[in-house]
């Protein structure tokens, strides 16, 4: 029978742990890029993505990169806005509305 | 005891780094990794650094953390010229740590000194020239991690696929641990659109400018990184040395920083030069003790006309003063700002508007010129250096 030495058991574990990290990663980013799918496929969208995020930082004095799109829809955007400062960061949830530009917590 | 006194030595000259880039201030850049802000890199370092987040000493921690694994890299050096006489192992060793390019990135919480690190550990596996099967996975894995380190790591792709291709593995699996990494980086990029648009942003800043200012930025960089001959002794070197992966590493690395001429780009090139002057030293084409005085001249020399701390904005010291004896509440930033705005401020900050105007305890105008809450009834005056306007009565700070 083989005998294992502890550098052969070793590279098993990082093969493993590589095969472990990369479906995870799929796992993780698959379903939030499936939701941000309509912001890559349709043009429209792009833009009334583009003009509510705009609207939402000049009303309430936002820094675009405190937030973060979580999903896009026909009629309305899914965003995060955390306000980056030292120690817990703030955050909420909004769904901003394309036809009326109107900003709501998020429902669900 | 030899060795233990030589990472003390190192820890000290790290530490001595570290403190160097903390009279600079935080950087813009900087500041983003720190608050965890999710563009445009990849998460892993920022999520590391984010941990610390709210710790009064994360900036110094973290400048000592990139230091020390900057200036502990020497050991990598000295075991890539494990083939040279224990001199020429010094002087290649005392060139990575004493190169401009090092000296001034190694202290910066910026993600360019980590990639030239996870850049010379590349080189370090390729010039080993061993069948590294049994550590492929050890190696998918770092890949993984590098490119989700910051993306200007896929610039040593050429490094993979040659250590890659090396292994007596079956094609799939060699494949497979090239190129999963950089699907799973492509899928994460699709999940930050922001991250996507920044890249774009940035690859059209410069548009405008000719290819002789592009040259000019380019060929100070880096001539600064190698301090003038290590840049001169590496590039002939790896020349020389006909490898085609470095060549084409290089050139990739070239490629982007002509592009994108950031001088925090400047710590890439240097595990480059190092490999090129190795190259040097073990053909004896280059002889040990003029290169070491030359390169110990000209490094004097660069950093006698060249800072390497980046020049400090007044955010600190406007926010200390509002932290100390200013109102609490939301302070608004006329104009645009850089994130160490963000970092140094004890209060959410927001970009001014009319619409963020109520919500606002505190206004300030960075830029020198107008100020649209000057004069405007309810505000006084706070600091004048620059503006500063607050609710309410104040002391006038007058900095």
């Amino acid at each position: 029978m083989k005998e294992y030495t502890l550098n052969d058991r070793l590279s098993r574990v990082y093969r493993i742990l590589f095969w472990i990290v990369s479906v995870a990663i799929v796992a993780v980013c698959v379903p939030r890029a499936w939701d941000l799918r309509l912001l890559y496929t349709d043009g429209m969208v792009r833009t009334q993505v583009d003009t509510a995020l705009d609207t939402l930082t000049e009303s309430r004095g936002w820094l675009l990169s405190d937030l973060s799109i979580r999903a896009v829809h026909p009629d309305r955007v899914r965003v995060v806005h955390r306000a980056h400062v030292r120690g817990a960061d703030p955050s909420e949830c909004i769904d901003v509305f394309f036809e009326s530009d109107r900003a709501a917590p998020c429902a669900d | 005891m030899r060795r233990l006194i030589s990472v003390v030595a190192l820890e000290c000259y790290a530490v001595a780094l570290a403190v160097l880039q903390m009279s600079g201030h935080v950087h813009t850049d900087e500041a983003k990794y720190l608050l965890n802000v999710p563009y445009p890199h990849p998460p892993l370092a920022r999520w590391f650094l984010s941990l610390f987040d709210g710790f009064p000493w994360q900036e110094l921690g973290a400048r000592i953390l990139f230091a020390t694994l900057a200036v502990q890299a020497a050991w990598i050096v000295w075991d890539m010229g494990k083939a040279l006489p224990s001199k020429s192992r010094l002087i290649l060793c005392g060139a990575w740590l004493t190169s401009f390019g090092v000296v001034a990135g190694a202290g910066t919480v910026m993600m360019a000194p980590l990639t030239a690190l996870q850049g010379l550990v590349f080189l370090w596996l390729y010039l080993r020239d061993e069948d590294d099967a049994r550590h492929a996975g050890a190696i998918a894995l770092f890949w993984l991690a590098s490119l989700f380190t910051a993306y200007q790591a896929a610039l040593f792709f050429p490094f993979v696929i040659a250590i890659f291709l090396r292994m007596k593995l079956p094609l799939w699996k060699r494949m497979a641990y090239v190129a999963v990494p950089l699907f799973l980086l492509c899928l994460y990029t699709l999940t930050n659109p922001f991250a996507l648009a920044s890249m774009l942003n940035q690859a059209g800043k410069d548009a405008a400018e000719t290819l002789a200012q592009r040259a000019s930025a380019f060929g100070s960089i880096a001539l600064l990184a190698g301090s003038v001959v290590l840049g001169i002794a590496g590039t002939w070197g790896i020349i020389r040395s006909r490898q085609p992966a470095i060549g084409c590493a290089l050139l990739l690395v070239c490629a982007y920083v002509f592009l994108g001429h950031y001088a925090y780009y400047m710590m890439l090139f240097v595990p480059f030069f190092v490999a090129g002057s190795y190259f040097l030293l073990h053909a004896k084409a280059l002889p040990p003790v003029p290169f070491a005085t030359a390169f110990g001249l000209c490094a004097v020399a660069v950093l006698a006309l060249h800072s390497p701390v980046n020049p400090a904005t007044p955010a600190r010291e406007v926010m200390r003063a509002i932290a100390d004896r200013g109102p609490r509440g939301n302070i608004a930033i006329v104009g645009s700002f850089g994130h160490e705005w963000q970092y140094e401020s004890p209060y959410p900050v927001l970009k001014f508007s009319e619409a963020s105007l109520p919500s606002a305890q505190t206004v300030v105008c960075p830029a020198t010129g107008e100020c649209p809450v000057r004069g405007r009834a309810g505000f006084s005056l706070f600091l004048t250096r620059p503006e500063v306007w607050i609710r309410g009565n104040a002391d006038i700070g007058g900095n």
